[in-house]
């Protein structure tokens, strides 16, 4: 790490968007400090059970992310710390004052092993469960906190409060409570700071309309969240708090303390989010319990993102969610029953009803969170009228009024978890655009170190882990075992072997043993792998000559009553981890170099705003445009309505920008230009392009900004033969004209075209904008006009709910019509124009004489084919660019060096485009910046000689890895074969491939079929005893094993039966290696992998389903029974899954009687 | 769907009626986002007819008429909860106050009787109904001045008479004279 100041970012909150933008400006190789006011990073997504629109498991998708900037060698983890005093430099930086307060734990020591935590008498309510828990005054906030180390609240604490107890002191393992510690004071110089500090929820015991703090049923959603959660206080069962009981009928409160403008305690704005997470909270908690009815209370139903318009209709249509347009006034209890009754009108009768409900859950508003005045006044940046903090201008959304401090995720104003890390990534970019550093490559690795001759000769370290292991496992049983096996020469045990004299040690009895291969076992390799594969390195050993046997978290923490059994387990953990340590092979990292250039496909407003960033960096960017001018799409505007309820002339943005670039050496606009051809992959790419002349240009990095355009609605309500119907970008055009009839009658009709049935199903976020701001221009210019705006649910965020309020007051009519009753636009005799719609809302249909009608149409995708196909990156139904992640990877594509930016993705306004392309550009620079890229080194190698050109592996390759490459046959010369061959720049090592090519001929490093047999038959063939029944697990390392460690975190107890094989994704789970487990006399084999949609390698999971479903099929013919074999998807919270998966299919195999297969008698029945 | 109840045609929409409301009272039936909470808590409309997001959204359409004409806007028991927790500023009960007494300036035939009794006893002896003699639970009844209360005071019923006969309620409640 770095003090000079032009080398670091501070970054302030470490949620997701902190997260984000601290990963993005260390892979630039600049030094950021990350502080985090609470314990842990993670923020309010770490609480979240599921994430809409895909339901992907939160913690399965965010934790990688925490672990990684806990290791990043430049990101200095400041937890439980808060910035007290910033002061401006003459040279532009900042020094900034931090405290970090005392966790009265030595956090060099501490394993976060949590024994203080169980022994500590306190209990006070957990904040993490939104007090639905308890927890002591010494705590690690969550399991997967990071870091994980204990904390003391001294607010809590009875040595704190009365000088008493000191319990968790004496029952530490590793000594590392320390009452004595104090707080610190540290003064950072730093080049940016981007604030990520997020929201909070409005504190709802003022609504006690609702009955919040009355009723025990009626809950906040983000404790809603907790009881859904797998980690929460229920583990994952929806219970009423009242009597413990599942309800039965659940009613979701949208708009609670938002879009009201008249009460002090409420907020005017529109939250955004609440409509979409409600109804992912009413899919999950169906998914829990079908017998659960779920009811959505709206007021509009609005969804802003991508595939969310389709996420609420397959709610309704295929999870049977209640959606009613009406906001309960007030929440009665039934004091006979205990039903919460929610008053409501009913939409299609204008009755009122009253629902009976179980449970409430309320949706609060999202709040500033309560240190922003403050640190506003630290900072010296504006607040909003809301107490946001306020972005510069439309076109630099992340920046602020002071340079060098910029704004990421929901500080900045309600937003959803995509747009959070967009705008991450855009901050990270201006930041860095300020900073300096330099890059140093790493070392090759010569091909001829690699070779590794010599035997084997393995040592093997043991764990106490204090008394997390040594109380179950019998160490010494095992060191002494450990040596009889082949290929050890050295075992020895440890207290704790993480420890930083044992890492001394290692390097010690390596050369003292000439060891070449390293075993420890201890805990899981997901945390601590990479510090004991840098001990080994530091020693001159290649890192990948490494194996943690996991025998804390899959082992004695899941047999504690046990200890026989377990410490049986253990050794047989550690001899596979033997048998698979001796075919190890050293790995090397190879690394390409970057052409420091970029193409920046598409010169409107968020290519140009791309390409700004880049260039600003310093390095080339090539920014094509097929139009003979720049601007894109805005250009047929005249203005646009922005974030606030301000508008703002397009025009006045497009020569701003274009000014910015122009004066840019580094960009070379080249107009009317287009792609022809792309060869290359990351690093150097080949871009043929095509204006008046033909010409090549190499870059490192692409960035697709090729935009959208309106849709011309013909077909439609008669546009296209009824003169008077109009698009909004054609009345845009005859207001600016003047060339309206005062005292006319406009009707607009929203959604033409958009959120259909099929086809057309998405929602285009932006239009119901645009027909507000052109509703509100017809009334400024013709006041004796009349407007009438036909509308499903109108559509804006944020501050836009007051601009909608404006315009409702000046006299605009909204009319609600159904889509299946959609309104008629028909052309009388007298030329005039008549529009019938039956308003939803009074039950009313009313005849309108109309001078023009207007339709307001969707953002729709270019014709993307031919680029995408060119750039070999997939596009969605709609003909958008699909993102690698909806979620955590919005700007890029699953492959590596194309980037995706505005609304080549999917509709957006404007400053959701410009803070997405900065975003884009933060991604594309990174390569750029470090000048290399490096490869995986766990990939795919195909054999050409085995290779048959079936180009099966193509087909299941998700990252366009494999291509077939055209070879001169081996026998006679002028045939032409095609072999696979993969590209170790692109490859992500799932192994896919590997399993699924029918000749055997991918090998996947690391990972070879050599190596996971190598364990199966050290399992099965000479087992220290073999239980019955004996199986073994597969398990993915990104869920499945993770999901194993937090069964061993929670102390999920299980039966020993199971020994588990970690492989990076499921995907590479043979059905040779299945067979043979089962061949070798397993009882019963278990496969586990992410969810469907939370697959790492974006689908390799569901390739395995294939697999294993074909399998199940045909194992009678082998005489074995089909529940022999079970795949299931454990997610990394699922810890009670984990443990419940397990304990019954140990019943059922128990019950099928050993396999007839077995080889080993059994030894011991369980 | 069903067949639509009505059809209205929009150029016979009384805006102007909607835009007096707005100018004139403290309420504004136009920046009504429809979102019924005032129709869900109404302590009047649980039990009757009266359906306040249903009258506010008439307003606001321009159906005036319909609304003048309903019985729905006497039903209303002025609890505030509408006025109090609208999250807008619609201040529906000050519509409907108003609305009342358009409706009575219109001379409605849907007036309820006993709104019309009410005001023709005020007019009459200065009070909604004559003071009742004093009565215990077995409807015996004692003579104030035996249980040493004080005479029974009455307003001034002339001069309340004459004061209301200039609001002008003699054009549309004829039992004042």
């Amino acid at each position: 790490m770095s003090t000079s100041a032009i080398q670091n970012v501070l970054i302030i909150g470490g949620g997701v968007a902190g997260i984000q933008a601290a990963l993005d400006l260390a892979a630039q190789g600049i030094s950021v400090y990350l502080v985090e006011k609470t314990p842990s990073i993670g923020g309010k997504m770490a609480q979240l059970d599921k994430t809409f629109p895909t339901n992907d498991c939160s913690m399965c998708i965010l934790s990688p992310k925490m672990v990684e900037c806990s290791r990043h060698p430049n990101i200095r983890l400041w937890t439980y710390s808060e910035v007290l005093d910033v002061q401006r430099t003459d040279q532009g930086y900042y020094k900034v004052k931090i405290l970090r307060k005392p966790r009265y734990i030595d956090e060099e020591k501490c394993t976060g092993c949590g024994i203080c935590a169980m022994h500590c008498p306190v209990k006070i309510l957990s904040e993490f469960n939104e007090s639905l828990d308890k927890r002591s005054a010494t705590y690690v906030p969550f399991p997967q906190a990071v870091p994980l180390i204990s904390s003391i609240d001294e607010t809590h604490c009875l040595n704190f409060q009365f000088k008493i107890c000191q319990t968790c002191k004496h029952m530490c393992p590793a000594e590392a409570v320390d009452f004595d510690q104090k707080p610190i004071e540290a003064i950072i110089d730093v080049a940016a700071i981007i604030i990520a500090t997020g929201f909070e929820l409005l504190d709802l015991s003022h609504f006690t309309r609702y009955g919040y703090l009355q009723y025990k049923n009626v809950l906040s959603s983000l404790e809603f969240e907790r009881l859904l959660s797998a980690s929460g206080p229920t583990g994952g069962h929806v219970l009423c708090p009242s009597n413990g009981k599942e309800p039965k009928t659940i009613a979701f409160i949208a708009c609670v303390g938002s879009r009201d403008c008249v009460h002090a305690n409420a907020r005017p704005y529109c939250s955004k989010i609440c409509c979409t997470y409600a109804t992912k909270q009413a899919i999950i908690a169906r998914e829990h319990d079908p017998h659960i009815d779920a009811y959505i209370l709206y007021n509009d139903l609005r969804t802003f993102g991508k595939g969310f318009e389709e996420y609420i209709t397959k709610a309704e249509n295929i999870y049977n969610i209640n959606y009613l347009k009406s906001l309960p006034g007030e929440i009665m209890e039934d004091s006979q029953t205990g039903e919460l009754l929610v008053g409501y009108g009913d939409f299609t009768t204008l009755e009122k009803k009253i629902l009976r409900a179980d449970l409430v859950v309320l949706c609060p508003a999202m709040i500033p969170a309560s240190g922003n005045d403050e640190l506003s006044q630290i900072l010296g940046i504006g607040l909003d009228e809301y107490g946001f903090f306020k972005a510069k201008d439309v076109s630099d959304p992340v920046a602020t009024n002071i340079p060098g401090i910029f704004l990421a995720g929901a500080c900045e104003g309600v937003k959803d978890i995509p747009l959070s890390v967009a705008q991450a990534s855009a901050a990270a970019a201006k930041a860095a655009l300020r900073t300096e550093v330099e890059i140093t490559k790493p070392e090759l690795v010569i091909e001829k170190e690699l070779a590794l001759e010599e035997e084997p000769r393995i040592g093997a370290f043991i764990c106490h882990c204090g008394i997390n292991i040594g109380g179950v496992v019998k160490v010494p049983e095992v060191v002494d075992y450990a040596k009889t096996l082949p290929n050890v020469v050295y075992a020895t045990d440890n207290l704790y072997t993480c420890s930083s004299d044992t890492q001394e040690l290692i390097k010690e009895k390596i050369k003292e043993h000439r060891l070449n291969r390293v075993i420890v076992a201890s805990c899981t390799p997901r945390t601590h792998e990479p510090l004991f594969r840098s001990t080994i390195e530091e020693a001159g050993l290649n890192p990948f000559l490494f194996e943690l046997a996991n025998i804390r978290e899959q082992c004695s923490w899941i047999h504690m009553r046990e200890p026989e059994d377990a410490t049986e387990k253990a050794k047989d953990l550690l001899r596979m981890a033997v048998a698979r340590t001796s075919l190890l092979e050293p790995q090397a990292i190879i690394t390409k170099d970057v052409i420091p250039a970029a193409l920046v496909i598409g010169a409107g407003v968020s290519g140009m705003s791309s390409a700004k960033i880049i260039a600003d960096k310093g390095f080339k960017v090539y920014l094509v445009e097929r139009d003979c001018s720049v601007g894109g799409f805005i250009k047929n505007l005249k203005s646009i309505r922005t974030h606030g309820d301000y508008e703002q002339d397009t025009k006045e943005i497009i020569n701003e920008l274009e000014e910015s670039i122009r004066v840019q050496e580094n960009i070379e606009l080249l107009a009317s230009t287009e792609i022809k051809e792309v060869i290359g992959s990351i690093g150097e790419f080949s871009v043929t392009l095509q204006g008046d002349t033909e010409q090549t240009v190499n870059v490192g990095t692409i960035i697709v900004a090729t935009g959208g355009t309106e849709l011309k609605p013909v077909g439609y309500y008669g546009y296209g033969e009824i003169e008077s119907v109009l698009t909004q970008t054609e009345l845009e055009e005859l207001i600016h004209e003047g060339n309206l009839n005062e005292g006319g009658t406009f009707v607009m009709i929203n959604c033409v075209g958009a959120r259909e049935k099929e086809g057309r199903t998405y929602c285009s976020a932006i239009c119901c904008g645009e027909t507000l701001k052109n509703a509100k221009a017809l009334k400024e210019k013709y006041p004796h006009s009349s407007v009438v705006v036909l509308y499903r649910d109108l559509r804006v965020f944020g501050a836009g709910e007051e601009y909608y309020h404006a315009i409702r007051d000046s006299g605009v009519r909204f009319l609600r019509y159904d889509p299946d009753n959609p309104p008629e636009v028909t052309q009388l005799a007298d030329d005039k124009t008549q529009v019938k719609v039956f308003d939803t809302l009074l039950e009313t249909t009313f005849v309108i004489p109309a001078d023009k009608v207007i339709l307001s149409t969707p953002l729709i995708a270019h014709n993307n084919k031919a680029l995408a196909e060119m750039l070999k990156v997939p596009t969605d139904s709609q003909g958008f660019f699909l993102e690698a992640h909806v979620k955590l990877r919005p700007v890029e594509f699953a492959t590596d060096g194309i980037y995706l930016a505005g609304t080549a993705q999917g509709p957006k306004n404007i400053e959701e485009s410009i803070a997405h392309a900065q975003a884009a550009a933060a991604k594309a620079l990174i390569p750029l910046v470090l000048g290399y890229v490096e490869s995986e080194p766990i990939v795919g190698v195909v054999d050409p000689e085995a290779c048959v050109g079936c180009e099966f592996c193509v087909d299941v390759c998700q990252f366009g890895a494999i291509s077939m490459e055209e070879v001169e046959s081996e026998e006679l010369a002028f045939i032409k074969e095609f072999k696979a061959e993969i590209n170790p720049a692109l490859c992500k090592g799932c192994g896919t491939c590997s399993s699924e090519c029918q000749v055997g001929a991918i090998r996947m490093q690391h990972f070879t079929d050599d190596q996971i047999l190598s364990m199966v038959h050290a399992a099965l063939e000479e087992p220290a005893t073999s239980p019955e029944p004996f199986i073994v697990a597969f398990l993915c390392n990104w869920c499945s094993y993770a999901g194993a460690d937090n069964a061993g975190v929670s102390r999920f107890q299980q039966p020993t039966n199971v020994r588990n094989i970690r492989v990076m994704c499921t995907g590479r789970i043979d059905m040779i290696h299945i067979l043979e487990t089962f061949a070798l006399g397993a009882d019963g084999v278990l496969v586990m992998g992410c969810h469907p949609g939370d697959c790492h390698y974006i689908a390799g999971n569901l390739r395995t389903e294939v697999r294993v479903k074909f399998l199940t099929e045909v194992l009678d013919a082998i005489g074995l029974e089909s529940e022999r074999l079970r795949l299931e998807w454990v997610s990394a919270s699922e810890g009670k899954k984990f443990e419940e998966v397990v304990t019954k299919f140990v019943e059922t195999i128990k019950k099928l009687g050993p396999s007839p297969h077995r080889k080993i008698p059994v030894t011991k029945a369980i | 769907m069903d067949e639509p109840r009505q059809i209205v045609d929009f150029s016979r929409l009384d805006f102007e009626f909607s835009n007096y409301i707005k100018q004139n009272t403290n309420s504004n039936p136009f920046v009504c986002f429809t979102c019924r909470t005032c129709s869900s808590l109404c302590t009047s409309g649980k039990v009757n007819v009266l359906n306040v997001a249903k009258i506010v959204r008439q307003i606001a359409i321009g159906l005036k008429d319909d609304v003048l004409r309903s019985k729905e806007i006497w039903t209303c028991a002025t609890c505030m909860k509408c006025q109090e927790f609208c999250p807008q500023g619609v201040n529906p009960l000050d519509m409907i106050y108003f609305l009342q007494n358009k409706a009575v300036e219109a001379g409605m035939p849907t007036i309820p009787k006993a709104y019309v009794e009410m005001v023709t006893s005020i007019a009459k002896i200065g009070l909604i109904q004559p003071p009742q003699e004093v009565i215990s639970v077995d409807f015996d009844e004692f003579d104030r001045a035996e249980l040493e209360l004080p005479e029974l005071s009455m307003p001034d019923a002339e001069k309340i008479k004459k004061n209301l006969l200039k609001t002008g309620f003699r054009q549309v409640i004829k039992e004042l004279d």
